[in-house]
């Protein structure tokens, strides 16, 4: 950078600069419970823009089935304005609410009249100490795969050093944009979306999935969703996702 | 970090009084004193064994001392328990005269000011108007680097470049559109390159973002 202001955390990360917008938090809440369909949608505030992100995490305790844990998929649908939770076919029973954020970039400039606020070189509001942020975990940059090439998989467990100490997997966020459909699979008898997927894991259970009995958040390609979807692409796009696990802290 | 030393011989001309030194020494963050006191004229053995089982008394304030005990003449490390706020250790080492009359003292002190280690941490805290944190020094931030949209055509792929992109760990993007199942992305250092995977035109809306 040239100018301006730029700030690092402790780890090397930077939290400001004069270049970037920072994403800021413009609402919160929590769904309505996942009913017994394959999906369903949540309202977002009015007037969000294509910058708008959305994290989701489970609002419970505990995961579901005897993996004990809470798989999903979802994605922003910004025409509609609202975001979709599903389900993958991997056991998700779950019947439970989800808490959520809202991230746009272009927050209005604050009132307040005091705090701190950076702008870009074009003067756009950059960061401001009114708006809350989101405190990055990890990420996981992937490719979502295809039928004969499965795709990549990320296990964000208790043993990572992020993990910190008395947190549960439902402190942690994901990105729901990153979650996005990548095609569909006809099976002949059936047709199944492909899709980038989320799965929060609990420990204490026997969890025959990704062979770990850690709390654990798993992201990353390949999954599977039932529903009965619109026609879309048979072939599927290998595409390349990044996943933001973070906490609303 | 320095170990600063202090030195103190009291001679014998004053062996049959009391004396004390008193030593101003203030210490960085990991500074330490070595410090010693020796009472020189001890020459009759029962002296010498008041002295063996007499070692210094030591009065401290935020500070350690080390090894213990310490007898005349020995070396003392004085280490503050705490740097940021002052300290003092008091040496003293009572004795007989070597007529065995009334006892005398000689004292060390070492004091002074001590500087906190500096912050290792950085970042950046800030709070609302109600008081509540928004962005405290250990956070990550996503930060948007830019908006990428367009439209791309079945058979003839799009490259986006984009500065100084590379597959780091703290580079990521996601397309936002409603299409995105109809399009393939694929991270290349320094551009995206944007293809369709279904025949026609379809729109893409690249999120690429910084954390």
């Amino acid at each position: 950078m040239s100018y301006g202001i730029q700030v690092k955390n402790s780890s090397g990360f930077t939290q400001i600069d004069g270049l970037d917008r920072n994403l800021q938090i413009i609402a919160t809440g929590t769904t309505a419970n996942f009913p017994q369909a394959p999906q369903f949608s949540t309202a977002l505030p009015p007037g969000v823009d294509n910058s708008v992100v959305v994290f989701i995490a489970p609002n419970s305790t505990s995961g579901v089935g005897q993996s004990n844990t809470i798989p999903i998929w979802g994605y922003v649908d910004l025409a509609a304005n609202e975001f979709i939770i599903g389900r993958t076919l991997g056991f998700s029973f779950y019947q439970g609410s989800f808490n959520y954020v809202v991230c746009v970039a272009n927050q209005s400039e604050p009132t307040s009249g005091y705090g701190f606020n950076t702008y870009t070189d074009n003067g756009d509001l950059a960061f401001s100490s009114a708006y809350k942020q989101m405190k990055g975990i990890a990420h996981a940059t992937y490719n979502v795969g295809t039928v004969n090439s499965p795709g990549q998989y990320i296990v964000f467990d208790e043993n990572n050093p992020a993990w910190a100490y008395d947190t549960s997997p439902q402190d942690y966020y994901v990105m729901l944009n990153a979650l996005g459909r990548t095609g569909v699979l006809n099976t002949g008898s059936t047709m199944y979306y492909r899709c980038s997927f989320a799965t929060w894991g609990w420990s204490g259970t026997q969890s025959w999935h990704y062979g770990s009995y850690d709390n654990r958040l798993v992201v990353g390609g390949s999954s599977l969703a039932s529903g009965t979807p619109p026609t879309g692409p048979s072939t599927i796009s290998n595409d390349t996702r990044t996943q933001i696990i973070a906490r609303n802290i | 970090m320095t170990v600063h030393v202090v030195s103190v011989t009291f001679p014998y001309s004053i062996f049959g009084v009391s004396a004390y030194n008193n030593t101003i020494i203030d210490l960085l963050y990991g500074d330490t004193v070595s410090a010693t006191l020796d009472q020189d004229g001890f020459n009759l053995a029962t002296q010498e064994a008041w002295l063996a089982a007499n070692p210094f008394v030591f009065e401290l304030i935020n500070c350690t001392v080390s090894p213990l005990p310490r007898y005349n003449g020995e070396t003392f490390v004085v280490t503050p328990t705490t740097y940021g706020i002052p300290y003092s250790c008091r040496a003293v080492l009572t004795h007989q005269t070597n007529s065995g009359g009334t006892t005398q003292t000689k004292t060390l002190t070492v004091r002074g000011d001590s500087v906190a280690q500096f912050p290792t941490s950085n970042g950046l805290k800030t709070f609302d108007a109600a008081g509540s944190i928004t962005l405290d020094t250990d956070y990550r931030c996503v930060r948007f680097a830019g908006f990428l949209s367009g439209n791309v055509t079945y058979g003839t792929p799009v490259t986006l470049n984009v500065t100084g992109l590379v597959n780091d760990g703290t580079w990521g993007y996601n397309n936002n559109s409603q299409e995105s199942w109809s399009v393939q992305t694929t991270l290349n250092s320094g551009s995206i390159t944007v293809e369709a995977v279904a025949t026609g035109t379809h729109s893409y809306n690249i999120q690429l973002f910084r954390d």
